[in-house]
Formats: structure tokens, C-alpha cells, sequence
């Protein structure tokens, strides 16, 4: 199960800048895919997605807070260590720019962690709603499907193979997968790669995938038991909570409409992945805000129990996507790691799920009145709330939503009967689901 | 509905002008404001519109012989006089223009196809004020037009900065030997009289002032307060050239071998260069849709027909024409997933209207296909003169370049970009989906290289009125 960690801390006064330089350096480096030699993110196995994006003070014109997020695998003790213990100085570095960041990281490594996990809750906030691409898979079993679909690839692309692969394919229909790819080891060179290349692959493959729960008569009772809990959470636990502990205080952004040339278009489509980093402010009034958390709660719970197989309201390129209502319900930040382009992205929002645009943003003062089916209004709404992410990192950057499930399905099925639909697979496509 | 008002748009929105086979393309610089408004005003009463053509007395329409349209950079505006805050009334992309670096990046304008090697349009973009598009019936009615232009441009203090000719080759190919400008959207109001069962697109897709897919009117810019754009558009100028040596040569190097049963096993390597370039293209030669003629070109099927498909309930995996073809790329009617509605809804809001013409001589005779084996390069610059007609160029134009042609995961896919027009660079692949299991093309090479480029405001004929009269 993956979780998402969004912490918004304060710079120290006159640490803007340097932070600043920083974050880019780092987001140059990923954009480039080379190593950051203070911050080996490709390492942290626990590490699907992450971005730092400076919150600025408009009307001071000052970087005012370092807004941190990641999708991760395992505990948060597990993910924050992995951190202290393979980009240690980075964190030094980045965090250190940040008030109340433990500074005894070199002196007493043990006691430092147990400080920077208090830091990191401290300034943690829970999100309203979350949404996942692939529940349940790792960045561990990520890696191993894709790698696992680049073999079988290469398989049939070797020429002994593709020259007879259809003539024989038709009558081996009813075979498994795993039995079809061995029946061309007749063919020495398929034989080779088979034991080289295939089977290592192969045996590498987790036993059993862990899948969502399949949509059943279960499904919308606990849809209900699951939304009047989450209701309980929201509305009442959540805020006594922070009243007694002081988490997630009063923040006092202050933005304003940004620039759309702002440092933001230029930073897109290096790779297959991008991001958005959207802080909206929400509408004065009691009642907006209620209408918000519980239509978000909706959120959440659709994608849980209903769309938790790679597509939500249709858009089939999120791989995560989080709304968090930060600053005593004055914000809503929302980010997003997605596939292709911003306007193919935005374009899927408004051709699938305007409704559902609207429901959430006509929270935002100045959305347009005829909602998301006004286009480009609505594109120029979102530029205008995007702040830069300065720093950006996805684990796996080249390969799609899709493209992972698709994977997953060809490296999970190989014992079932019948090949014909896992063999389909092979050419992507996005059409079996 | 709103009718168009036909009279008032540039005609080659309107029409493609099929029975005039050359074109000309003039670039031009203004000098002068005054200078620059006079010509606009002098070209006013030159320019083809979209309305009827006139009937002679037995009913027959009369053709024109000739038309002129005209479009406006950027630069051109400001050139012209136009008061900055009316200039930032159009779109962002329009106001950057084709060769900025976040239009280069959204583009793929890169490595070769990089503005910086452009004849027009990259380095000397600001200097392109101007486009003439001239679509003539002969060569002398063509030079004839060049004449009366050039005494114009003499007169007001216009400098010619580049031109381009297109001539329409035989049968309408284009220079790899492809049926060329089938598919294009017919307007909801069209009253063009084909019965083609193609669905209709919003006008508003098209010209400005009208309501488009999404049920919006679209953006439209502003002089002096008051509306400027409607009855006009947007179009998009792109000069590609081709290697055909290199495509036919690729397509040779990599047919596939096949034993066994199953109809490849059965073509002649001839055939099968044929049926590979065609599984790139989507179409045969002919024109003829693979959907409709999957192994082999069928020439029974009438050429109204050739339009006249959807992909997801005929050809659901590919097998007939690849996801990743140019065609299914450039139009995926119904093919996106999730479902063949919300496919249909999204490929409808990203159309552009195409109009162009072939340049350069062929290199081999293209009724002839395929070419001789290993067919040589003989340095001559041909290619496609691109012209796209679009409201919304970031939402038309560059969405089809971007999300469609060089998005290496278009439909699903893994690492493949658009096989024709492609930057490519040898890393990408194309599937050729097939029961029971697909085969790969790999390393796919550039085989269009794109030679210049422009975006280009094209005003009605009253708003040119306002242009030629303004400050």
C-alpha cells in the first residue's frame, strides 16, 4: 500500500534563496536523470514520487514555505530513514533552510532520526482525498514487471522467433502463457535467451499481486461505513485534534494570481511524467468548506472502493493524485503526478469528469461560471493557482499508468489458462482492462 | 444553429479549392505601419471569401480560376500598428509564436526540426509579418498573380522575405506515393452536398465567434474594445520536407519474415514493402483505409467510402490499422480508450481543418509502387507545404503534435512516435498489433524534416477593414 506525505514547513528568515538554488540544482538534475550527488534519490526504495515547491509571500515577495510531498512504500519511519541514511546531507542541506529542523544529524545519528520523524509529523497535514494509479503496487514490484514485459518483449522480437511465432501461436491458443513462452526452445537462440535473459526475470516475479477488492454487493456498504467514518475524522476528530496538539497551526500563505510564464510551462514534458502543484484559495464561509471536505471525502472514497484500478472518471493517466485543505481551511493545495502533457491532462479532466471538476473548485473565488466545459477558462483558472515545483523526481519516469498495469497483468498471469488475451498485451494499447 | 457567415471568411477555411493545383506562399515584412495598413486595405477587395460561387445560366457553378487569402503574425500586428493592449488579447501561443522555445518544446521541434535551421519562420520569425497564400489554376495564372503582388508590395513599402511554390502532384499524392488531404472535418452548418455519414464538428472549432465542441464560444481577440475575431481563425504554416529514398529504404530493410500459415507468408517482398508502408501510413496508396482492406489494397471500394469509418467496433486491437499509425494518430475518431463515446468526445476537440499542397518534383513515379530497391537520394528539396486551419492553435494544433504525434505512449503504446512525421531518432519502435501475437518495426528514423513554420492570426474581411484602418 502506498501513502502520501505532504509536510509545508517554514523557510528561516533569509534562507529563501539559497533554498531556492538548491531545489533547482536538484530539479535540474532529475530533469536531466542524472544522479544528484547530494541527494541519490534514485536509491530511496521506498520512494515513488517526490517534489519540494517553494510557497511564495506575494506581498513580501519572499519564499515563505518549503512544501515537501511524497508517495511512498512502507512506514514513514522506514521512508524517513532511508532518507537520513542515504541523502543525509541533502536533508542537512534542504531542510536545515527550514525552522525547527533537528540539527544533530552528524553527532547522534539514532537520536536524529527519531527528531527529524517528530519534524517531518509536526508539520505533516492529512489529506482529504487521495488517489492511486496501482494500488497496492510497489516501486519494487514496479521495477520488476516492467522489467519482466522488456524481456518477454525482446523475446518475440528475436528474428527465430517472430518468423514462426504465428504460424505456431495459433494452435498453442490453450496453453499458459509460461507454457507457450517455453515452447520455442526448440529454437537454440529463443532456448538462450529463455535461459539467460527470460528465466531469471521470471523467477524474480512476486508469487501472488495483491489486487483491490472486486466491485461486489459488499461494495457500497462499506462505501457508506467507510464515508461515516471518514465524516467522524474530518469534522470532528481531525480539528479537536490539531485544537489540543498545535498540528497542522494557522499558516497565513498569502498568494495572489500568479504569472502563467512564471518558471512553470518550462519545466514541463522532460519526461514522460509531469506534475502539478495547484494551491486555490477557498471561498470565506462555514458552509463552502463543509461542502468541500465532505464532496473530497466522496472523492477518496469513490477512487478506494469504486475506480482502484488505474482510471478515475475515466482519466486513465494519475498515477497519484492528493487534495489537502491546508491553512484552517483557507487552501486547497492539490498535486498530481500524471502522463503526456498538461493540456491532454487538463483536456481529460474536462472531457471526463467536468462535474467533478466543478463539485471541488467552485470553491476557488474567480472559477468560471460556466464550470470546466469552458476550457480554456478553466485551463487559465488552474496556470493561475500552479505554483513551480522547483524539484521534481518520479522513479520510474518513461512508462504510463497504463503501461504499468498492462505489465503487471503480463507478469502476474503467466500460470493462467489460455494465452490469447496475455499475448494481446504485449502490444499495449490500453485496450484490455 | 448560427449559419456562417461565409461571405465574411477567408475562402480557403471554407474550401480546400481542389481544382487548383498550384500554390504559392509569399512571406512578407512591413516596413512601414502605414505602408504595411495601405496594402492591407488594397489586398481587401483581392481576397477569396467563403461564399457561393456564382451559377452560370445553365445552373453549373463557374469555378474560380484563382484565390488569395491572407494572414497576420504576431509581429505583422505589431508592425501594423496595433496598440499593445489589443496585441495581448490573443492567445499565448500565438502572441510567442511557432519558434519560441516553449512552442519548440511542446512541438518537438528539436535536433534537426530545431527552428534555428528553418528558411522561414525560426531565426527571421520576427521578420515574417505576413503570409500570402495564392492557389492558381495554371503556372501563368500563378505568375500573373506574382506579378499584380509584387507591384503592390513595391507601391506600399513590403518586402518579400521568402516564398515557397506547391504544385498538386498526380492522382493528389504526396511524395512517398500517398492518396494525400482525405480526411477532413466537416462543419455542422457545411453545405458542401457530399453524403458522407461522418459525424459533424462545432464551427466554433474553426472559426472564431462560433460555438465549438465544448459549447463555448471561443477566445477571440479585441481592437479597441470591441470583438476582432469573429468570422476569422487561425493557421498554422509548416514546411516539411521528406527523405522518400530514406522511408522507402527503411520500409524495404525491415519487412517481415514470415513461415507458416497466415497471410504474410504468402506476399511477395514487393507486396510486403507496400503493406509495411502502408501499416506506417494507415491508408494504402490508393487512399483506400486498411480498416477496409487489411492485407491487400482492394480498389472496388468507391472513394466516398474512404472516409467513412470509426475504429473501436471494426478494427478494436489494431490488427487492420496500427494504434500508432500516422492516420489513427492524426485523427483517433473513436479509437481512445476508455470507451468509443469518450473517445469520439475527445479526438472531435482536436481536429484541424488541413489545406497544402506537395513541392519539388518526385523522385520516382509514384504510381509506381514500391520504388526500385534501394532507391538513391538525388538532393532535390521536395516535400509538404502544411497549412492547418484551426481556432485554438495550443488546443487544435499543438495538442495533435504534442499529446498525439510525438507522445512516445499515444493510445497505450510504449515507446512509439507518429512513423511518418515523427522526430525520431531511432530509439522509438511501431507495433504492428496482430493475432495472436504483434510484431515490432524498431528504430524508426526522421523521414519528414521540418523546414519552416508560422502562426498566423486570419482575420475576416471586415476585421481586415478595422486592421487597415487602425490608429
Amino acid at each position: 500500500m502506498q501513502h502520501a506525505l505532504t509536510v509545508i514547513a517554514k523557510i528561516k528568515p533569509g534562507k529563501g534563496e539559497e533554498l531556492e538554488a538548491l531545489l533547482n540544482t536538484i530539479g535540474q538534475d532529475v530533469k536531466g536523470k542524472r544522479e544528484n550527488s547530494h541527494l541519490e534519490l534514485g536509491e530511496i526504495e521506498t520512494l515513488q514520487f517526490g517534489r519540494w515547491a517553494l510557497i511564495p509571500n506575494k506581498r513580501t515577495g519572499t519564499w515563505q514555505y518549503l512544501f515537501f510531498s511524497s508517495n511512498y512504500d512502507g512506514s514513514l519511519a522506514d521512508h524517513l530513514n532511508e532518507f537520513a541514511d542515504k541523502s543525509g546531507e541533502a536533508m542537512d542541506k534542504i531542510w536545515g533552510c527550514c525552522e525547527g529542523y533537528p540539527e544533530n544529524r552528524t553527532r547522534n545519528l539514532a537520536q536524529y532520526k527519531k527528531d527529524f520523524l517528530s519534524f517531518i509529523k509536526t508539520h505533516s497535514i492529512d489529506y482529504n482525498a487521495f488517489y492511486i494509479g496501482y494500488r497496492y503496487e510497489t516501486l519494487r514490484s514496479k521495477r520488476i514487471f516492467m522489467d519482466f514485459r522488456d524481456a518477454v518483449s525482446d523475446f518475440f522480437n528475436l528474428p527465430d522467433v517472430a518468423k514462426v511465432a504465428e504460424g505456431r501461436l495459433k494452435h498453442h491458443l490453450d496453453r499458459t502463457p509460461a507454457e507457450v513462452l517455453a515452447s520455442f526452445n526448440d529454437l537454440p537462440a529463443a532456448k538462450q535467451f529463455y535461459d539467460d535473459r527470460l528465466k531469471p526475470a521470471m523467477d524474480s516475479l512476486p508469487g501472488k499481486a495483491r489486487r483491490p477488492r472486486p466491485r461486489d454487493f459488499l461494495t457500497f456498504p462499506l462505501f457508506i461505513l467507510d464515508f461515516i467514518r471518514l465524516f467522524i475524522e474530518v469534522i470532528i476528530y481531525r480539528p479537536l485534534r490539531n485544537q489540543i496538539t498545535g498540528r497542522e497551526p494557522a499558516l497565513n500563505i498569502d498568494l495572489d494570481d500568479l504569472n502563467i510564464n512564471d518558471g512553470i510551462t518550462d519545466i514541463e514534458d522532460v519526461i514522460t511524467q509531469n506534475q502539478v502543484t495547484i494551491i486555490s484559495a477557498i471561498k470565506p464561509g462555514w458552509w463552502t468548506l463543509f461542502k468541500l471536505r465532505v464532496v473530497l471525502i466522496g472523492i477518496h472514497l469513490v477512487a478506494k472502493h469504486f475506480q482502484n484500478r488505474g482510471s478515475l472518471g475515466g482519466i486513465a493517466t494519475i498515477h497519484f493524485a492528493r487534495w489537502v485543505i491546508i491553512d484552517k481551511g483557507r487552501w486547497l493545495l492539490f498535486t498530481s503526478n500524471y502522463d503526456g502533457s498538461w493540456p491532454s491532462y487538463i483536456g481529460d479532466f474536462v472531457d471526463k469528469a467536468a462535474k467533478g471538476m466543478d463539485f471541488i473548485w467552485t470553491s476557488a473565488p474567480r472559477y468560471p461560471e460556466q464550470g470546466a466545459q469552458d476550457i480554456e477558462a478553466f485551463k487559465n483558472i488552474i496556470r493561475v493557482n500552479q505554483i513551480r515545483t522547483q524539484a521534481f523526481y518520479s522513479s520510474v519516469p518513461d512508462t504510463t499508468v497504463m503501461n504499468l498495469l498492462n505489465d503487471g497483468e503480463i507478469s502476474t498471469t503467466l500460470d493462467k489458462a489460455g494465452s490469447a488475451e496475455w499475448l494481446r498485451r504485449l502490444q499495449g494499447g490500453g485496450i484490455i482492462r | 444553429m448560427n449559419e456562417l457567415h461565409n461571405a465574411d471568411i477567408q475562402g480557403l477555411v471554407i474550401s480546400g479549392y481542389g481544382h487548383l493545383y498550384h500554390g504559392h506562399y509569399l512571406f512578407l515584412r512591413f516596413n512601414d505601419a502605414e505602408g504595411g495598413r495601405k496594402w492591407v486595405a488594397d489586398m481587401i477587395p483581392q481576397i477569396a471569401t467563403g461564399a457561393r460561387w456564382p451559377k452560370d445560366d445553365q445552373g453549373k457553378t463557374i469555378k474560380p480560376d484563382h484565390m488569395i487569402n491572407i494572414g497576420l503574425s504576431c509581429y505583422g500586428l505589431g508592425a501594423l500598428g496595433m496598440p499593445e493592449a489589443s496585441q495581448a488579447t490573443f492567445p499565448h501561443e500565438f502572441r510567442q509564436g511557432i519558434a519560441h522555445p516553449d512552442r519548440q518544446r511542446i512541438l518537438g521541434d528539436t535536433g534537426e526540426n530545431a527552428p534555428v535551421n528553418w528558411e522561414v519562420g525560426g531565426d527571421n520569425a520576427a521578420d515574417v509579418h505576413a503570409i500570402i497564400v495564392v492557389l492558381a489554376v495554371s503556372e501563368a495564372k500563378r505568375t500573373q498573380i506574382y506579378e499584380g503582388l509584387k507591384a503592390g508590395f513595391a507601391a506600399n513599402d513590403v518586402t518579400l522575405i521568402h516564398e515557397d511554390v506547391g504544385d498538386k502532384l498526380a492522382d493528389s499524392r504526396e511524395h512517398f506515393g500517398f492518396f494525400d488531404g482525405l480526411s477532413q472535418p466537416r462543419l455542422t452548418t457545411s453545405n458542401r452536398d457530399d453524403k458522407q455519414a461522418e459525424p459533424t464538428i462545432a464551427e466554433g472549432e474553426f472559426v472564431l465567434g462560433y460555438k465549438n465542441e465544448y459549447g463555448q464560444l471561443p477566445f477571440s481577440p479585441m481592437l479597441d474594445g470591441q470583438d476582432l475575431g469573429k468570422n476569422g481563425t487561425y493557421m498554422v504554416f509548416r514546411k516539411m520536407h521528406q527523405d522518400v529514398a530514406a522511408f522507402w529504404n527503411f520500409i524495404a530493410a525491415n519487412i517481415p519474415e514470415a513461415e507458416g500459415e497466415g497471410e504474410l507468408a504468402t506476399m511477395t517482398d514487393d507486396e510486403k514493402t507496400v503493406w509495411l508502408a502502408a501499416k506506417l501510413m494507415g491508408r494504402w496508396p490508393s487512399g483506400v483505409p486498411l480498416v477496409m482492406a487489411p492485407w491487400r489494397d482492394n480498389a472496388s471500394i468507391p472513394q466516398d467510402q474512404w472516409n467513412n469509418f470509426m475504429f473501436h467496433d471494426r478494427d478494436p486491437y489494431g490488427d487492420q490499422c496500427p494504434f500508432g499509425s500516422h492516420v489513427r494518430r492524426m485523427n483517433p475518431r473513436d479509437s481512445l480508450p476508455p470507451t468509443k463515446e469518450e473517445g469520439l468526445k475527445t479526438a472531435d476537440r482536436h481536429l484541424l481543418i488541413r489545406r497544402g499542397l506537395p513541392y519539388g518534383a518526385p523522385l520516382f513515379p509514384l504510381d509506381q509502387l514500391p520504388p526500385p530497391a534501394d532507391i538513391a537520394d538525388d538532393g532535390v528539396d521536395r516535400g509538404l507545404i502544411f497549412l492547418a486551419i484551426n481556432a485554438n492553435i495550443s488546443r487544435q494544433f499543438e495538442f495533435v503534435q504534442q499529446s498525439w504525434v510525438e507522445n512516445t505512449h499515444f493510445h497505450g503504446l510504449y515507446n512509439e512516435k507518429d512513423p511518418i512525421i515523427g522526430n525520431a531518432n531511432g530509439t522509438t519502435e511501431m507495433t504492428l498489433a496482430a493475432s495472436p501475437v504483434r510484431r515490432t518495426v524498431k528504430k524508426l528514423q526522421r523521414f519528414v524534416t521540418i523546414k519552416g513554420g508560422g502562426y498566423f492570426f486570419m482575420p475576416s474581411i471586415s476585421a481586415l477593414g478595422r486592421i487597415a484602418t487602425m490608429g
